[in-house]
């Protein structure tokens, strides 16, 4: 893989081109971490590539090694693996509540104390997801409690 | 990290109960022990004090309750069920446990209201107190949890 780079000033938006033979499932990768930055998440539904609004994702789901991105009223698949997703939205207010789970602090609607230390948390939409004893703590540091 | 509850967690909640329980015990020995020597095993010395024998049956019943504890009031071994029924659950558990040790050891005398009477005011109010305690203690962490989380939204939302 060669790595251009071309500084010209007269450019006034950053521009980046990617020339492939063809795409490739590393490629996409690639382009989907490059959106990310863009604040634009690359999803697919039933065959088809979308690109998502961060700011829509209510919460991420793990099941059997592939991820699901749920808006309000969707649900896509994405390619990224959860830690990844987990390590890419932070900065953007994801944060992960148990081992399948990644939500999206904004869309929290509740929180509840649960058995066992556990936090019982209600996003926008209704759903209900268990935050784990282990991240319970982080989420509490995280919006300040402790 | 998670921090799983270990065999000394265990044994120092029976230890709490446990010392609990001798500290009412040995009050009701020096409010009514010498009246009730003759109709109750457990005030057999009088205002003397808990005979060795019933201090053992109580760190029995102790671990127990605790137990039952365990297993309705977290999800080691049941996963779903409402509060509401685990507390009913384990009420029900914890009953059941004292009134066979009662009958077992013969606490106190069993064809008679008086002494049932007063282990279920007892029982009631200590059930009542702790779970008032409980319902405070969470309803505050909510409410700390619901004013960090707007706290959160409008720093956060402030930065956008």
């Amino acid at each position: 893989m060669k790595i251009e780079i071309r500084v010209d000033e007269r450019e006034e938006d950053l521009t980046i081109a990617v020339t492939c033979k063809q795409l490739t499932p590393d490629v996409e990768k690639l382009l989907a971490a490059l959106r990310m930055m863009n604040h634009q998440l690359t999803v697919k539904k039933e065959g088809e590539i979308y690109l998502l609004d961060i700011a829509q994702i209510v919460y991420i789901e793990s099941v059997d090694r592939k991820c699901f991105v749920y808006t309000s009223d969707e649900i896509y698949e994405s390619e990224f693996r959860l830690y990844e997703l987990e390590r890419r939205l932070e900065e953007y207010g994801f944060m992960r509540v148990s081992k399948s789970f990644l939500i999206h602090l904004h869309k929290i609607q509740s929180l509840r104390a649960d058995l066992n230390r556990k936090i019982r948390i209600t996003m926008s939409g209704g759903e209900q997801i268990i935050a784990s004893r282990q991240y319970a703590d982080e989420l509490k540091k995280r919006l300040g409690v402790k | 990290m998670e921090k799983k509850g270990t065999i000394f967690d265990y044994l120092s909640q029976v230890l709490i109960v446990f010392g609990f329980a001798m500290l009412m015990l040995n009050i009701f020995c020096l409010l009514f022990g010498d009246s009730a020597r003759g109709f109750s095993g457990l005030f057999e010395l009088g205002s003397k004090g808990v005979p060795a024998g019933i201090a053992f049956q109580f760190l029995c019943v102790s671990a127990l309750i605790v137990g039952i504890r365990i297993v309705f009031f977290t999800d080691i071994l049941i996963k779903k069920m409402s509060s509401r029924l685990r507390t009913l659950c384990m009420l029900t558990a914890v009953v059941t446990v004292i009134a066979a040790f009662v009958r077992g050891f013969d606490w106190f005398p069993t064809d008679m209201w008086q002494p049932w009477a007063m282990f279920f005011v007892c029982f009631g109010l200590s059930f009542l107190g702790s779970f008032g305690v409980m319902s405070l203690k969470e309803r505050a962490e909510n409410r700390r949890m619901e004013e960090a989380l707007q706290r959160w939204k409008e720093k956060e939302g402030g930065k956008k």
